[in-house]
């Protein structure tokens, strides 16, 4: 699904809109993780975060703060000089967040982001986006298989039926921000997330 | 000797000991070969013409080394062998390249590639002589034709191991096409290229060797001929083991060269 908002992939039907222009490529103005971390294994933390100024060919000092401010928004601070396989799971991902964000885009494409992790780090990675968007407040898309995941995280829930995927509902999720991890024992987000339970069938 | 070995015997005390007991195995080693080849001469009561002493070796070393024909003959035997390396993998690397990227060339071109590879080179250089003379170009043809083959598959394979994840990363970054060349392509494709550099680097020792043996009047190659032929078998073995180290010479840069391009993989 992502693929084709990022333009990577071509529709098979319809088309992708993005500020009243058909999406070919990926737009400047939205950035992609991946299901995996997908880092380059030959660069490290740092290089991989800077990335995506070096191909646009920002001059040095405006990369380095750039990535410095990042690397301190997603807390790998002293992990610069770090080769990916030396990472956390968890951690690879926070640079592949870093990555993106680096790019100031104005939306942000989250694809199954954190489905490669276990329950706990899964978790703590939530709060983390959710504190990430706070501090960075620009509308993130992101791709998920939990429902918790979806209802804690989002405004807005659209449940997608599988192969071929289109659009079943869309579940507005009304719970007050900043959340926590207390909410999701809550009557409220229950309530929600049963909702989505019964769309998405069985 | 290992260059990690080095970088870790500053800091690491324990390391010391360590090197100290291999260099000791190492001198053990070495000195047990060399105590076995002169009993086999003993036992079998050997001519020097069948197999020379180990002394009569070092006194044919000393002697060459002294009148700078040995190191002459070296440097035309590693000057051929380091030209063509050079041809062969520059080739190598542009044909991979293109035929990674090209499947319908790639199979156009595929049976000219299998075939090259099965004629034996000791067949072909008596033709590349004909043809190029017996000096510097056909022996580098020669070195340049063997290396050509193991660094043409290892750049095709190296080329094709791109992750799709990140070829998708870079096209979703806008990457153009030098810039995916530059930051994916060559970083991916490295390990396997300089594997098959390394491999390169032993093969094109022999092709040299071969090409001197069909015609030269220089060379180590050559210096083995001639020395056969005046029953000099000391100096053979001074020849052989002066390739020995061109060939250990090129492996150690080239897996140096690996330990700090690859410093991500360990």
């Amino acid at each position: 699904m992502l693929k084709l908002l990022s333009g990577l992939r071509t529709p098979t039907t319809g088309e992708v809109i993005f500020e009243g222009e058909r999406v070919h490529a990926t737009p400047e103005k939205i950035a992609l993780v991946f299901q995996k971390a997908n880092l380059m294994p030959w660069r490290t933390v740092f290089d991989n975060i800077t990335l995506p100024l070096e191909l646009k060919n920002l001059p040095a000092h405006k990369k380095e703060s750039r990535a410095r401010e990042m690397i301190d928004l997603v807390g790998l601070g002293g992990f610069e000089s770090a080769y990916p396989r030396e990472l956390s799971g968890g951690m690879e991902q926070r640079v592949a967040i870093a990555r993106a964000l680096v790019q100031y885009p104005d939306v942000l494409l989250l694809d199954e982001p954190f489905g490669s992790l276990d329950a706990l780090t899964r978790e703590r990675m939530s709060l983390e986006l959710l504190r990430i968007w706070d501090r960075y407040g620009k509308t993130v898309i992101m791709v998920t298989h939990s429902i918790s995941e979806a209802v804690f995280l989002a405004d807005r829930v659209l449940v997608f039926t599988p192969r071929p995927g289109s659009l079943r509902a869309e579940i507005p999720v009304g719970l007050p921000r900043p959340r926590n991890l207390e909410m999701t024992y809550s009557k409220e987000f229950g309530e929600i997330a049963s909702r989505v339970r019964v769309e998405i069938g069985d | 000797m290992t260059l990690s070995d080095l970088l870790n015997s500053n800091h690491h005390p324990r390391a010391h000991k360590h090197r100290g007991t291999r260099v000791i195995i190492a001198f053990l080693s070495l000195a047990s070969v060399v105590l076995l080849w002169q009993m086999l001469i003993w036992v079998n009561q050997l001519p020097p013409y069948i197999l020379p002493s180990p002394l009569r070796v070092w006194t044919q070393f000393v002697i060459v080394l002294n009148d700078g024909s040995l190191l002459r003959h070296t440097l035309i035997t590693l000057g051929e062998t380091l030209g063509g390396l050079a041809l062969g993998l520059s080739i190598a690397a542009v044909l991979g390249y293109v035929l990674a990227h090209s499947p319908v060339l790639e199979k156009f071109l595929e049976p000219y590639i299998v075939a090259s590879q099965s004629v034996p080179i000791v067949a072909i250089a008596p033709l590349l002589i004909i043809w190029f003379g017996s000096g510097l170009t056909s022996k580098v043809l020669i070195c340049a034709l063997i290396v050509f083959f193991p660094a043409l598959i290892n750049t095709i394979v190296g080329v094709r191991s791109v992750e799709q994840d990140l070829s998708d990363l870079m096209r979703s970054l806008r990457a153009d096409r030098w810039q995916t060349f530059i930051h994916l392509e060559l970083p991916s494709a490295l390990p396997m290229v300089l594997s098959g550099i390394k491999i390169g680097a032993t093969l094109a020792v022999i092709g040299a060797v071969i090409g001197e043996f069909v015609s030269a009047d220089r060379g180590l190659g050559f210096l083995i001929t001639s020395a056969r032929n005046n029953f000099d078998t000391a100096l053979v073995f001074v020849a052989i083991f002066a390739l020995v180290i061109i060939a250990i010479a090129l492996y150690g840069t080239v897996a140096m060269l690996e330990k700090i391009l690859l410093k991500w993989k360990q």
